[in-house]
């Protein structure tokens, strides 16, 4: 058994776990939004990345794409259930519930909330969300996972 | 899938149309790039002599979002951001490998007097295996924050 099936065999429901923090500084909001680097006229103008795009579009400032939180989230879940696991059928259900402006610090975080065998596996569901500094939310939602409790002897999940 | 010749707005779509949908390979400067944007350096992510990278999973949510479909065009002076996303994860793709997005519109919906949109999207390898399915709800704004309305059915359906 690996590490992540071992920390979710461990794992207290109703227990909170968070990961790194990552402050979405303009550098990795531009990478992440700004188009391929080596792409002509780099980086491409859009609401994540050129104030004129964000107040045509009726914002104040620039926001980071809802995504780099999401994916800083999933990095986290990846990292918490095992990758072998994850790409077997992981789950991800989130709401987007604030934006995330240039130079916030963002942390993803769940809390155990089930945890059943069936059918030689492990099915687990989490609450997850990602966090500004002062505990705001900016994505909430749940996680479920099926965490092979054999993995060379376990049907797929979907 | 909408035609080459169809230059309506995202916003004028109805439900059981399609974006066209969209080819593409992640290279190896791509991932990393993504990874800087994250600071996810995880070794499957930066891969091996006998071991390709595995692509981050998030390039595959940024490359499946309909803004990158060919066919995407926002009116001027509206935008539109994610307000859901459910991703199912089936299998990883590795850098390199041709992989390609479909986006089918399920549900054109108004809340609370703002246009929503929903999106059945499914990222897939040549071969037609799933990576990763997704069903993400994008709401429309404006920029001075008048009412959108629902797309209205054309004569031939």
């Amino acid at each position: 058994m690996d590490d992540a099936r071992n920390a979710v065999h461990r794992a207290t429901i109703g227990s909170i776990w968070r990961g790194r923090a990552l402050t979405l500084s303009l550098a990795r909001v531009l990478a992440f939004s700004g188009g391929p680097f080596d792409e002509p006229g780099w980086p491409q103008r859009n609401l994540h990345t050129d104030v004129d795009h964000a107040r045509a579009a009726g914002l104040d400032r620039l926001i980071a794409s809802g995504t780099q939180s999401e994916g800083l989230l999933i990095g986290f879940l990846i990292d918490t259930f095992g990758s072998a696991d994850w790409y077997r059928g992981g789950q991800l259900d989130i709401r987007f519930v604030k934006p995330v402006t240039v130079g916030d610090t963002v942390r993803p975080a769940l809390r155990w909330t089930s945890r059943g065998e069936r059918a030689g596996a492990l099915h687990v569901t989490a609450e997850c969300w990602c966090e500004l500094e002062d505990g705001e939310r900016v994505i909430d939602g749940t996680a479920t996972c099926w965490i092979r409790l054999d993995p060379g002897n376990a049907p797929q999940a979907r | 899938m909408q035609p080459p010749d169809d230059h309506r707005y995202a916003h004028e779509l109805r439900a059981g149309e399609h974006y066209a949908s969209l080819s593409f390979r992640i290279s190896s400067e791509l991932n990393q790039q993504y990874l800087f944007a994250l600071e996810d350096y995880g070794a499957a992510y930066l891969g091996a002599a006998d071991r390709p990278p595995v692509v981050h999973p998030v390039l595959l949510l940024h490359m499946s979002a309909r803004t990158r479909s060919p066919s995407f065009r926002l009116a001027p002076d509206t935008g539109s951001v994610f307000a859901k996303d459910t991703v199912t994860f089936l299998r990883p793709a590795l850098v390199g490998a041709s992989l390609i997005v479909h986006w089918r519109i399920h549900d054109v919906y108004l809340r609370k007097g703002r246009l929503y949109q929903a999106l059945a999207t499914e990222v897939a390898t040549a071969d037609g295996a799933t990576v990763l399915t997704r069903d993400a709800h994008s709401v429309f704004f404006t920029r001075g924050g008048e009412p959108l309305s629902l797309p209205r059915a054309t004569s031939d359906g």
